[in-house]
């Protein structure tokens, strides 16, 4: 499946992660990037494919072979394996992560649901005049989930009545079918008989909607979650021109607070802290015409947010650490997001951007389609 | 599609088992039926998952020319439907059968058995004939 959405807010959200103090910054800076590999490359792909079955992705593949008359020169895949196999023991408690015969989490449940991007992108590089191909792969994955006893308690209750559903649903199935049996004497009136009954259900209304994938969507109470990503190129597409590009490592652990005391699980305090590393070897070298620079990043930083249904207001702190110059800057901003509509967000922030001139973060914009976490807006 | 399941002779005790491989909710029943006669649910899976852990059938000479009609629903709604086509292709059933002629025997469910049915709802059927 191609998603030039994702492409879009790839492109605008690479920005920031080359760690240069440019004049627009990414609301949800702090976050993980959805795709990490992607990140890395100074030229975003022009589509991404994000297949979610092993016969998508095949089918992706080819079409990109077809459409490119063999390996595209502009290619990039967002998957999770995960999704691509069978999984004999699989249940829909273990899915969830909680292990109902133990009565406990698996709190690690979420680290098999990895994704993995890959890119390979060709262009020009200004620096040496050259053709230059770039080829970047990451790995995200959430490492530690653990919900709160409340959302534990909710979970089993939407698995007991979905399961009573689906009980009596097939007991209404057999009995209008009558002959059990009839899948063996007659298997194409068996069929039209089980589609009848679902078609008359559904006029009915008869089952009503699980509640089961909107508990699993609430906040964690506490979270971890990782990404590493690497990224090389080659340059007149020598194999042996080979250089390094960049590489990344995010690390971020999240406390989430229920405000509503109704319950309601729309008003979170939430509590990130974050740390990540970039090390960047795609700057020019001054001193050597042709040689590139490699420079090493470690950012550290927290933000707090007050979320409520539609509205967001937080503050961010994040320590910069150029290890390379020992230069040491730091961003401190409030952050606010209103949601106007699905897709469509009132995003601004005020504050101190890194760095010690032209750093007045203060911008006010208007975002849609892009609740991928990579949203920015231009400085006013 | 129909199975077939030697049990052999009529004192073999057989023992039967269900593993629904699934990231979906499932509820599983289990028929002991003749052709034209009765249909008794001997079994059913329960709030934890689709499965049936072992369970004893009786002797084979109780069993023979019955057929096994295990019937699986899934709901497949606890998940995002951009995914529902991939885990219909992923859906493991095995149907495990044991003590008689052949031993161990372990069926999975065919592309036939499976109702593919909107709101991300499956009915999977599977008719084992005991001879």
């Amino acid at each position: 499946m191609k998603n030039p959405w994702m492409s879009a807010a790839f492109s605008v959200g690479f920005a920031l992660s080359t760690f240069s103090q440019s004049d627009s910054v990414s609301l949800k800076d702090l976050e993980i990037p959805d795709a990490p590999g992607f990140m890395l490359l100074d030229k975003t792909p022009t589509t991404i494919q994000t297949p979610t079955s092993s016969k998508a992705f095949v089918l992706s593949a080819l079409n990109a072979i077809n459409e490119n008359g063999g390996i595209p020169k502009n290619y990039a895949v967002d998957l999770t394996p995960f999704w691509f196999f069978r999984h004999p023991q699989m249940t829909a408690y273990k899915y969830a992560g909680y292990d109902i015969e133990k009565n406990r989490q698996l709190i690690f449940n979420q680290l098999q649901k990895v994704s993995v991007s890959f890119a390979y992108v060709t262009g020009y590089d200004s620096l040496t005049v050259k053709d230059v191909s770039n080829l970047a792969i990451g790995l995200r994955a959430n490492i530690i989930h653990v919900r709160s006893q409340r959302d534990i308690a909710d979970l089993k209750a939407a698995n007991n009545l979905l399961v009573d559903q689906l009980k009596s649903e097939q007991n209404r199935l057999t009995a209008f079918i009558g002959d059990i049996l009839l899948s063996v004497t007659d298997p194409v009136l068996y069929d039209l008989k089980v589609r009848q009954f679902y078609a008359e259900e559904a006029a009915k209304k008869t089952t009503q909607k699980s509640a089961i994938a909107d508990i699993l969507k609430r906040h964690a109470l506490f979270s971890v979650d990782g990404a590493i990503a690497y990224s090389g190129f080659f340059l007149d597409n020598q194999f042996s021109d080979s250089h390094f590009g960049r590489f990344g490592g995010w690390l971020t652990m999240h406390v989430s607070k229920v405000l509503d005391p109704k319950q309601q699980r729309e008003n979170y305090l939430n509590i990130y802290a974050i740390g990540r590393y970039l090390s960047d070897g795609t700057q020019r070298n001054d001193f050597a015409p042709g040689e590139y620079l490699q420079q090493n990043f470690i950012d550290a930083g927290g933000k707090l947010e007050f979320e409520f249904r539609q509205l967001s207001i937080g503050y961010e702190y994040l320590y910069r650490a150029n290890l390379s110059n020992q230069d040491y800057t730091y961003r401190s901003s409030g952050l606010i997001k209103y949601r106007v509509s699905e897709n469509l967000f009132l995003t601004g922030a005020f504050g101190r951007n890194f760095g010690t001139e032209n750093n007045l973060i203060s911008l006010l914009g208007l975002n849609w389609g892009l609740s991928a976490g990579t949203e920015k807006a231009m400085i006013r | 599609m129909k199975t077939t399941y030697n049990l052999g002779i009529d004192a073999n005790q057989v023992k039967f088992r269900v593993t629904v491989g699934t990231t979906a909710t499932a509820y599983t029943s289990v028929y002991l039926a003749k052709m034209g006669g009765q249909q008794t649910k001997i079994a059913e899976s329960g709030y934890d998952s689709g499965n049936i852990s072992h369970k004893d059938l009786g002797e084979a000479a109780g069993l023979r020319n019955h057929y096994l009609a295990i019937l699986t629903n899934l709901d497949l709604t606890n998940i995002d439907p951009s995914l529902w086509e991939g885990q219909i292709e992923n859906l493991d059933i095995s149907y495990e059968l044991a003590g008689g002629f052949g031993g161990t025997q372990i069926f999975k469910q065919d592309k036939d058995d499976m109702k593919v049915l909107p709101g991300g709802k499956i009915v999977v059927t599977k008719p084992i004939e005991l001879i």
